[in-house]
This record gives C-alpha cells, sequence and structure tokens, in this order.
C-alpha cells in the first residue's frame, strides 16, 4: 500500500495533476490526500470563470473584495471533495492546510509518511503572484520524499504549438 | 512503444536522481519548456510525456557531464 500525497492549487492545470496522480495510484489498499494550502485570500480574488473538474469556483459575486478566510476554508473544501467526486476515488481523504504552500506540503507529507508527493510545475491562474515553480523547487529542495512533477505549463502555450506541427 | 506508467515511472526516477545528485539544479526542473497539455480537453499524451522525460534526461546528463557526476543508473 502506498501513501500518495496530490497537492493541488486552484488552477484549471490542477485537474491535469490530479488526473496523473489517481492513475498512478489505483492499486487496491493505495491511499491518498488531496492537499490544498491557503496562503493568502487575496490570490483568491480572481474575475476570471475558471471551471476546474466541472465546478466553476466558489467566490461569490455578491461579495466582491477579498474573501474571508472561512469563506475560502469552505470553498476550498468544496472544490477538494468535488475533485474527489470527480476522479471516482471515493476512499481518497481530502485536507486544506493554511500557511507557505511549499512548507505545509513538505510537513504535511512528512506527518502521514507519505511515500509520493504528486505536484504541478505551474499554475497558470497564479503564476503572477504565487509562482508554482518556486513551491515545487522548494519542495524538491526540502524533502526526501520522492516528488513526481506533472509539467503543467505556464500558458499551455509549448504544447498547442508542438499540437500543430 | 513504453507504458503510461513506465513512462511516469522514469520521470520519476529522473527526477529523484536530479533531486538527489544535482539539487542545485532542481530550479531548472520547474521551468522545463516541454510540458504536457494542461488545456481540460487535451489528452495528455505518452509522446508528450516521452518527451518531457528525454528533456529532463538531457538537462541531467548534460549537466554531469560537464561535472563529472554520477550518471543516470542504467534502466532495468
Amino acid at each position: 500500500m502506498k501513501k500518495i500525497l496530490i497537492a493541488l492549487d486552484y488552477d484549471p492545470t490542477a485537474q491535469k495533476v490530479a488526473e496523473t496522480g489517481v492513475s498512478l495510484c489505483n492499486e487496491a489498499g493505495d491511499m491518498v490526500t488531496l492537499l490544498h494550502v491557503i496562503d493568502s485570500p487575496a490570490y483568491y480574488v480572481s474575475e476570471e470563470y475558471s471551471p476546474i473538474m466541472g465546478f466553476s469556483g466558489y467566490m461569490n459575486p455578491e461579495q466582491p473584495g477579498v474573501p474571508g478566510l472561512d469563506q475560502i476554508l469552505g470553498g476550498t473544501e468544496k472544490y477538494l471533495q468535488k475533485t474527489r467526486a470527480h476522479l471516482g476515488h471515493p476512499e481518497m481523504r481530502t485536507l486544506v492546510k493554511e500557511g507557505d504552500p511549499g512548507k505545509i506540503i513538505v510537513l504535511a507529507a512528512a506527518e502521514m509518511k507519505a511515500d509520493l508527493i504528486i505536484m504541478g510545475s505551474h499554475s497558470r491562474r497564479w503564476l503572477e503572484m504565487i509562482p508554482m515553480g518556486r513551491i515545487t523547487t522548494y519542495v524538491l529542495h526540502h524533502t526526501r520524499i520522492p516528488v513526481l512533477i506533472v509539467p503543467t505549463g505556464k500558458e499551455g502555450v509549448n504544447n498547442d504549438l508542438q499540437d500543430k506541427a | 512503444m513504453a507504458s503510461y506508467k513506465s513512462i511516469m515511472a522514469d520521470i520519476l526516477s529522473t527526477t529523484m536522481h536530479i533531486q538527489e545528485q544535482f539539487p542545485e539544479l532542481t530550479k531548472f526542473i520547474p521551468e522545463m519548456p516541454v510540458t504536457i497539455p494542461v488545456n481540460i480537453d487535451q489528452e495528455i499524451t505518452i509522446k508528450s510525456l516521452k518527451e518531457y522525460h528525454d528533456s529532463l534526461k538531457k538537462l541531467s546528463e548534460y549537466y554531469s557531464m560537464q561535472h563529472k557526476a554520477e550518471p543516470l543508473p542504467a534502466k532495468t
């Protein structure tokens, strides 16, 4: 039995990361945990409509501005539960933590004695504010647990070009 | 033709090799130019994963040549 931690941000690329992770851990008995780390509430402000796992987001348009922590926590729980339903893995655990994403991912993986961490290389949504690459580099530097990086592109441009070539 | 799982295992193995042997290179991993399709309606293909793995291997091999470090372990 493997313990696998899949770290997800709130970005459309998270779907690819989650699907990749689950495809690798479909052996019976594998314990999969989906983790989302809440950094700053300001990062959750977006006017974009960007569906993830068929879920369009949790921000209430009637309450503009930076959301409160309770609102983010509730939304994030809902997001992870929707993700779990999308992935069709009923035994999957979900975990929401608050703090520095890199540190929390390393800590959570150590606490659950994870055999593998799966995370994306980039976040398109937060690229300007929280470069996922920085978090990925931090995790690679600070854990001895194997880390599988799902190479999600910055903009998806590279692949669009490759596909057309 | 390699399977999806075997390529992912290769990617993990090469990433771990870089993580252990060349930690100073890890900052380049998120910057690798070859990536998988991220649009929801695009499938992740074996081809894109293999291209990503090849680019990771090249990074590791080139760096190990320059620094005379241990090469990637032979595939079993």
